[in-house]
C-alpha cells in the first residue's frame, strides 16, 4: 500500500520569521499544498452487516485485481510497515476497509461490487494549534513585555484586592493561595459563576499554568477577592464603593477593578467615585481601573475614558496588543479633569477561567488593568514603608515609553521593578 | 418609581452628615448606605428628587451608575 500524503504542521513560533500578513498570505497560498485535509485513500464503510466486507474479499481479488490483507493478519497491533504490497486492508470487527490510492474508475468499480457501501476519504490528522502554542514558552506576552517574568518580586506580604464577580474558589491554581473574600452581592457568594474576575484574579495574583507557562504577576501576594459584580457581569456603583472600602480597611495596598460604566464626552467624574478614592487612597491603597473598550479606532471612534476610572486618585490603564499599538477598544483621555495613567497588555490574554475549562484568551482594558495591579504589589515588596503616592510615581517612571499619545497611554508600556 | 441614587453633600456640610442624612430621611430617602466623606447611598421616588436637590447642603444627587466587566 502507498503511504498517505501527509502535511507539515507549521507551528505559531513561525509567525516570529515575518510579519502576521505574510503569514497569512503564504499560509493561504499554501494550505492546500501543505496542509491537506485528506490522504488520497479511502475507508469503504459497509452500510450493511460487519461480516460483509470480508465475504466481499474474493470479489474485489478476481474483479479488481487486489491483493487483500486482514485485520486478522496480524498478531498483536495492526502496523502500516507490515502491509507490504496490499491493495486494501479490511478491519474484519468494524466492517471497514482501507483502499488505497485509486483512479476514479476503480473506485466506481469498488463501489459496485459491495452494494450500500461507501467511500470516504481518509483524513490527514494534525497536532492541534493550540497544544504547539504553548510548548516551551516560559510566559505569556503580556509578562514578558512587562518584564515580570524576570523581576526579582513576587508581591510576597503584599495584599492585593480584585473587585469583581469573584473568584472560583475550586480552581487549582489558587488552592494553595492565601485568599480572603467577600461577596458585595445581594444572594451571591464570592464564588464566581461568570468567568471575568476569575480571569482578572489570575493576572494580577495567579502563578503557572498547567504547562509551566507563567501567567500571573504577583504570584506570592495575599489575594482579596470582592464580588461586587453579579454572576450576569454588572453591579451596583454602591457595591464597587463598599469593595474599595473594605479593601483599604483590611490593609490592601492595591485595588484592582476592570469594570465601569460608559461615560458620555464633556462629563466630569463622578464625585461619589472620586470621594471613595480618595479615602482608599489616605489609607494606603492605590485603586487602579479599567479605562474601558468604548471605542472603536478602526472606524476613527474614540471615547473618554469610563467612570471610576476617570477621577483622580484612580489610576487609569489602557490596553496594548502584542505589537505595542493602542488595542482599537481601547479608551482616551478626552474628557476635561481626566488623565491616562499607564497602558499594559490587553489583547489575547491567557488567564485563569473556572473549571472544567480552567483557561481562557481575553482581550479587554479588563486584562491590562490586573498587570498593573500586580505590578503595583511587586513595588509595594519592594518599597514596602512607601506612600501609594510615591509608589505612583515609581511605576511611571519605570514604565517604557511608547511613541503614542499620553492622552492614550499614558506614561507608557508598564514594567516590573 | 423609586430610584438609587448616590447622593454628595458639599464638603463644607460633611461635619453635618448625619443630621443631614435625618432630614433627607423624612423627605422620601430610603438611605442604604452613609460613608463618612460625604457620600450617601439610598433609594427615593424619582418625583422627590427635585425636593432633594434644593438643600444647599446637597453637592450633587445622580441614579446610581451599573458599572459592568470590561
Amino acid at each position: 500500500m502507498k503511504p498517505p500524503i501527509l502535511g507539515t504542521h507549521i507551528f505559531s513560533d513561525r509567525l516570529t520569521t515575518g510579519s502576521f500578513s505574510t503569514f497569512v498570505t503564504e499560509q493561504k497560498a499554501n494550505e492546500s499544498r501543505i496542509q491537506p485535509k485528506y490522504t488520497g485513500r479511502y475507508f469503504l464503510v459497509s452500510k450493511n452487516q460487519v461480516a460483509d466486507l470480508n465475504a466481499q474479499r474474493k470479489l474485489f481479488e478476481s474483479s479488481l485485481g487486489f491483493k487483500i490483507a486482514t485485520s486478522s493478519d496480524f498478531k498483536e497491533m495492526i502496523n502500516e510497515a507490515d502491509l507490504g504490497n496490499a491493495d486494501m486492508l479490511i478491519y474484519e470487527e468494524l466492517g471497514i476497509a482501507l483502499v488505497d490510492a485509486i483512479d476514479e474508475e476503480k473506485m466506481a468499480m469498488v463501489e459496485s461490487v459491495e452494494a450500500g457501501a461507501i467511500l470516504i476519504p481518509e483524513k490527514v490528522v494534525y497536532v492541534p494549534d493550540d497544544l504547539t502554542y504553548r510548548v516551551n514558552i516560559p510566559a505569556t506576552w503580556g509578562i514578558q513585555k512587562t518584564g515580570v517574568y524576570k523581576s526579582a518580586f513576587s508581591g510576597k506580604n503584599v495584599k492585593v484586592a480584585i473587585l469583581d464577580t469573584g473568584l472560583d474558589l475550586h480552581h487549582p491554581d489558587f488552592t494553595t493561595r492565601k485568599v480572603v473574600s467577600q461577596s458585595f452581592v445581594p444572594n451571591e457568594s464570592v464564588h464566581d459563576l461568570n468567568g471575568h474576575g476569575t480571569h482578572c484574579v489570575g493576572t494580577a495574583c495567579g502563578d503557572k499554568n498547567m504547562a509551566g507557562e507563567r501567567y500571573g504577576v504577583a504570584h506570592e501576594a495575599d489575594i482579596y477577592v470582592g464580588k461586587v459584580l453579579a454572576n450576569k457581569g454588572s453591579g451596583a456603583q454602591s457595591w464597587v464603593m463598599n469593595g474599595m472600602l473594605w479593601a483599604a480597611s483590611n490593609g490592601c495596598k492595591v485595588v484592582s477593578m476592570s469594570l465601569g460604566s460608559p461615560v458620555n464626552p464633556g462629563e466630569t467624574p463622578d464625585i461619589a467615585y472620586e470621594r471613595t478614592a480618595a479615602n482608599v487612597f489616605a489609607k494606603g491603597c492605590i485603586p487602579v481601573a479599567a479605562a474601558g473598550n468604548d471605542s472603536n479606532r478602526s472606524n476613527g471612534a474614540v471615547m473618554p475614558i469610563g467612570s471610576p476610572a476617570d477621577g483622580g486618585f484612580v489610576l487609569a490603564v489602557a490596553a496594548l496588543a502584542s505589537n505595542l499599538s493602542v488595542a482599537n477598544f481601547s479608551n482616551q483621555a478626552v474628557n476635561p479633569k481626566t488623565t491616562m495613567g499607564i497602558a499594559a497588555p490587553g489583547v489575547d490574554i491567557h488567564s485563569s477561567w473556572p473549571m472544567p475549562k480552567r483557561y481562557r484568551t481575553l482581550s479587554g482594558t479588563s486584562m491590562a488593568t490586573p498587570h498593573v495591579a500586580g505590578i503595583l504589589a511587586l513595588l509595594w515588596e519592594q518599597f514596602p514603608n512607601s506612600t501609594p503616592a510615591a509608589i505612583c510615581h515609581r511605576m511611571r517612571n519605570l514604565a517604557q515609553p511608547l511613541p503614542l499619545l499620553p492622552e492614550d497611554v499614558g506614561a507608557g508600556l508598564a514594567q516590573a521593578p | 418609581m423609586m430610584i438609587n441614587v448616590i447622593i454628595t453633600i458639599a464638603e463644607k456640610y460633611i461635619h453635618q452628615l448625619h443630621g443631614i442624612t435625618s432630614l433627607l430621611k423624612k423627605e422620601g430617602l430610603q438611605v442604604s448606605t452613609v460613608y463618612e466623606f460625604g457620600v450617601i447611598a439610598g433609594q427615593v421616588e424619582q418625583s422627590e428628587l427635585e425636593t432633594l436637590k434644593r438643600h444647599e447642603e446637597v453637592f450633587s444627587i445622580a441614579e446610581e451608575k451599573i458599572p459592568r466587566a470590561l
